[in-house]
């Protein structure tokens, strides 16, 4: 239990310091690929946002890569305590789909909560 | 089981270059090995592969008589200090000290004139060699046996570099080390083995005067 606290404080780490610029790709993606479908703005723009979390992942994988190709040799600090960089790179994942579907849960509920005071 | 780190069999090649050949090596707490070799000789590659961050073309890694198949890192047996420095820029000192040192440890860590100051300074923040100071301390302050480290003396003043001398010695009562440094002179200080990388083949130097023939110590 004590191995597992001490190891997801660096997966944490890890996700934190790449959760904001990996978002910022991420909405970049999401508004290009939204002004691709819907040109002329007619989506509403709640459902437009949460479309646009959705690219939160999408926005981790291409700083993964670019990283990846930039500089190989940040995961040593990591690499000290015995992780490797394919779990933390799992760990990441599963951290901003979660965090999309905590977003995605947040939205629906206000939409609701909306149109019921509506 | 004895505490012991054994490298065997490695061979590295770059394209048609052969970097190193059937390399042999073993480390024991209280070893302290002083890695020499011209530039090029695959010192730092010797020490990726130890640790596991760089595929050997063959190599046989063995810690306390395991053998680490997937990289020697993964056992948390084994540390490294890169030449690159490993802390991360974002996180202040403080903050990788509570990451890395157990708390009882954390005060005495920072009972220290040279890092006392910096505490809440960002890494990117401190100066190359106050970052250099922190790692290795850092590092022998971990809970690993074996510790590898690259240009350790790398950016560091010569008061700075005695204080590192005197941790490498402190941390090789229970830990084996392995390090490589160009400025050899201050490695000298500090080692009780030496091991010289020529010609892709890792041999073990009695004396620093058998040092002689390859070119260190030629102007003294």
């Amino acid at each position: 239990m004590l191995f597992l606290k001490n190891r997801s404080k660096f997966h944490i780490v890890f996700f934190k310091s790449r959760i904001k610029s990996s978002s910022g790709i991420g909405i970049l993606f999401g508004l290009i690929a939204q002004m691709a479908i819907d040109p002329e703005y007619q989506t509403p723009v709640i459902q437009m946002i949460n479309k646009l979390l959705l690219f939160i992942p999408i926005g981790m994988l291409f700083k993964i890569l670019i990283e990846e190709i930039d500089n190989k040799d940040r995961y040593y600090f990591y690499y000290n305590q015995g992780i490797t960089k394919i779990e933390l790179w799992i760990t990441s994942f599963i951290f901003s789909f979660s965090y999309y579907f905590i977003f995605n849960l947040i939205f629906t509920i206000c939409r609701h909560s909306l149109r019921l005071i509506v | 089981m004895q505490t012991q780190l054994e490298v065997d069999s490695v061979m590295k090649m770059y394209g048609e270059t052969t970097i190193l050949a059937d390399v042999y090596l073993s480390c024991f707490p209280g070893d302290i090995i002083g890695l020499f070799g011209r530039n090029g000789t695959g010192k730092s590659t010797l020490l990726k592969i130890i640790f596991g961050s760089l595929k050997g073309d063959r190599s046989c890694i063995r810690i306390n008589g395991t053998i680490q198949k997937h990289g020697a890192y993964r056992s948390s047996l084994l540390a490294f200090l890169p030449q690159d420095g490993y802390l991360l820029p974002e996180l202040s000192l403080a903050k990788c000290v509570e990451l890395l040192l157990p708390k009882e440890h954390r005060k005495d860590f920072f009972a220290d004139k040279h890092l006392f100051k910096i505490r809440r300074s960002k890494v990117s923040e401190m100066s190359g060699g106050e970052q250099r100071y922190a790692e290795i301390k850092l590092i022998l302050w971990g809970k690993a046996p074996f510790i590898l480290l690259d240009e350790p003396f790398q950016g560091l003043s010569p008061i700075v570099s005695e204080s590192v001398r005197e941790h490498i010695k402190i941390a090789s009562q229970t830990k084996g080390i392995i390090l490589t440094d160009h400025n050899f002179r201050e490695v000298h200080k500090c080692v009780n083995r030496i091991m010289l990388l020529n010609d892709c083949y890792l041999k073990e130097v009695r004396e620093p005067s058998d040092l002689i023939p390859f070119g260190y110590y030629e102007n003294d």
